[in-house]
């Protein structure tokens, strides 16, 4: 509680400062590259400017809006599914005993303990069989291996410190079930939740071996785009490609900050009241 | 005013072989203030939230003015429970947390504010409904959790250890707050504790819970001078138990033959002679009396607690300082077992 009412010392400033340079000044050159036609060693900046790399994007021939489009898609999706699997599953885990728990537990910390590339050659036989293979839905359905663990995972953890005589108590002043979910339940495990799927968006949005394995180069994402296009040293190219890999990221990291810090986080499962 | 009847309530949770509630057989009269007593683990909070309906009932059936209410919702029954840890919604100031119920039920914005500050008042809480719960002690959480569940008029208050988190001096205020509540609503009343001394001094009944059976339910002096059971009456803080055999109104034991009243429920044979530390006298009488060596002498300020040993049994008696007959350990001295404090459980 006290934290917020404290007054940043010098001494922090310098601190945020130097941290904020060293993680985001490496990105400068990578912002400004998008924009310049040639850039040589001792300029500052560029001597001619252009916008090539952007027109080149726009243009279907590159593939890049379709990779865009798919990952976003790819993305979305497995984040839905994730959520809609992952917390009823982490309540499961966080609140209950029950008989095999641990087993369970093991199966779900499985997959990020296993190297992926193990599963999927066995995963690609099946997904073969079942006509799953080059499929979007196949990509979908294997980014999930590594989403849910982590879905689970963290929900759990937000679980664990939830109290369900809140809802009881909630039940018992009056409120029907329908009610006790939206105004007791949710906002208890609200952060969890928006945790849990960002991160999955962001897992599945930077997939690059299970998307290549199971979508077998016909399910074309951003990060497949990236690899082939690395080998072409068109820096400007690739740093605007960069710059949109990175946008969710970045997005994702602002959101985060503004929406975990403080009082709301403090209140994920009701852990500290 | 509102009756409250359990019928061979049972409760076996999920997953758990032994039952949390066996069989409670219980009847609550109308706005009366009846405590649920036992050892932590003996069903009492089960029990309460198989009255606010909160949790199933796996057997038998509970009733409110005579009709069973087993199906109906917990938010349908007008029942509300206020449990040990408070539960203040974190993110609700006191105001919104108190006018929680009445929210539910749709009652106007100037209606629920007027009957909110009322209520706060009532808990001397006026001026608070800005405060978020984070910044109250343990009391305040206390009395807003108590005012959110009066402020809808509950037909029946659940109280599940109202006292067991709070400080001594504190647990003196809260329990004259409810006790004048109690009044004030007339709202029948059931709260969950422990502590013997704590069920003696508010509850008009006692329903004492060992081991999720209930084993005796009646007023707060029959635990004393009545127990059911040996484990009942040390529970009671009663160890002065012997064993002997009762024919007619004599008992033998092996400090001597004693004298009961007429009367006794208990039957000719083998039976247990219960009495209360300060029921016994240290005076030689006509009969009942024995002389003993006094082991141990507790001065406690207004009382003086003696341990004195006769033929192997220990016997502990309590006595007003100022009336002592100034015996020291060491001493031999008489004591007698009035005739009619003697209680005895057959065994
Ligand atoms: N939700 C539950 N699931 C399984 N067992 C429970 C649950 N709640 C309580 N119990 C068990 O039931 C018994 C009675 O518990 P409880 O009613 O909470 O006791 P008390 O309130 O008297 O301390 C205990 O043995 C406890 O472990
Ligand atoms: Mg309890």
């Amino acid at each position: 509680m006290d934290i917020e009412d404290t007054k940043a010392s010098p001494l922090h400033w310098i601190v945020y400062i130097g941290v904020i340079v060293s993680v985001l000044g490496p990105l400068i050159p990578q912002f400004i590259w998008p924009f310049a036609k040639s850039w040589f060693f001792p300029d500052l900046l560029p001597s001619v400017w252009s916008v090539r790399a952007w027109e080149y994007i726009a243009n279907p021939n590159s593939q890049v809006l379709e990779a865009v489009w798919n990952s976003l898609v790819i993305a979305v999706l497995v984040t839905c599914i994730s959520v809609l699997l992952g917390v009823p599953a982490g309540k499961a885990l966080g609140m209950y005993r029950f008989r095999g728990k641990g087993l369970v537990e093991l199966f779900i910390l499985a997959p990020s303990i296993i190297p992926g590339l193990a599963v999927t050659m066995g995963i690609h036989v099946v997904f073969i069989r079942l006509g799953l293979s080059d499929t979007l839905l196949g990509v979908v359905l294997v980014h999930l291996i590594p989403t849910i663990p982590y879905m689970t995972i963290s929900m759990s953890g937000i679980f664990a410190n939830y109290d369900p005589d809140f809802e009881e108590q909630a039940r018992s002043l009056g409120a029907s079930t329908f009610k006790t979910f939206f105004i007791i339940t949710l906002p208890a495990i609200f952060p969890g939740i928006v945790t849990g799927a960002m991160f999955a968006f962001l897992i599945s949005w930077g997939q690059y071996l299970l998307t290549v394995l199971i979508g077998g180069g016909r399910v074309i994402t951003l990060p497949l785009l990236l690899f082939s296009f690395a080998a072409s040293r068109d820096n400007a190219f690739m740093s605007a490609l960069s710059i949109i890999f990175l946008l969710p990221a970045i997005i994702i990291l602002f959101f985060t900050s503004k929406f975990l810090s403080g009082k709301s986080s403090s209140m994920g499962g009701f852990g500290t009241i | 005013m509102t009756s409250i009847t359990l019928r061979k309530l049972c409760k076996t949770y999920e997953g758990s072989k032994h039952p949390a509630v066996e069989n409670f057989d219980l009847e609550i009269e109308p706005g009366e203030l009846v405590a649920f007593l036992g050892p932590s683990g003996c069903g009492k909070t089960t029990t309460l939230k198989m009255i606010a309906g909160l949790h199933s009932v796996t057997r038998g059936d509970v009733l409110f003015n005579g009709v069973r209410v087993n199906d109906i919702k917990p938010e349908r029954r007008e029942v509300v429970m206020v449990y040990q840890n408070y539960l203040l919604f974190p993110y609700m100031n006191v105001a919104e947390n108190v006018g929680f119920g009445l929210r539910m039920r749709k009652t106007p914005k100037d209606e629920t504010d007027r009957r909110v500050a009322e209520i706060l008042k009532l808990v001397q809480l006026e001026g608070y409904g800005h405060r978020s719960s984070a910044q109250l002690s343990g009391g305040q959480k206390q009395r807003v959790a108590l005012a959110r569940a009066l402020v809808i008029r509950p037909k029946i208050l659940l109280l599940d250890e109202p006292l067991a988190n709070l400080d001594a001096h504190l647990r003196d205020e809260m329990r004259d707050l409810i006790l004048d509540i109690h009044k004030k609503f007339e709202v029948t009343t059931v709260f969950v504790t422990h502590d013997q001394e704590e069920a003696v001094l508010l509850a008009d009944r006692i329903a004492l819970i060992f081991d999720g059976k209930l084993v005796q339910y009646s007023h707060s002096k029959d635990f004393y001078e009545k127990p059911a059971s040996e484990r009942i009456s040390r529970f009671f803080g009663n160890g002065n138990i012997i064993e002997g055999t009762k024919a007619g109104t004599t008992v033998t034991t092996g400090s001597g033959a004693f004298q009961v009243r007429p009367g006794l429920p208990a039957a000719d044979g083998p039976v247990q002679l219960v009495i209360r530390p300060e029921s016994i006298r240290l005076s030689r009488e006509e009969s009942n009396s024995f002389k003993a060596l006094i082991l141990k002498k507790i001065y406690m300020g207004t009382y003086t607690r003696y341990c004195f040993e006769a033929d192997g049994h220990i016997w502990d008696t309590t006595t007003e300082s100022n009336e002592i007959p100034g015996y020291e350990a060491g001493d031999s001295a008489w004591f007698t077992l009035p005739q009619d404090k003697i209680w005895l459980i057959e065994r």
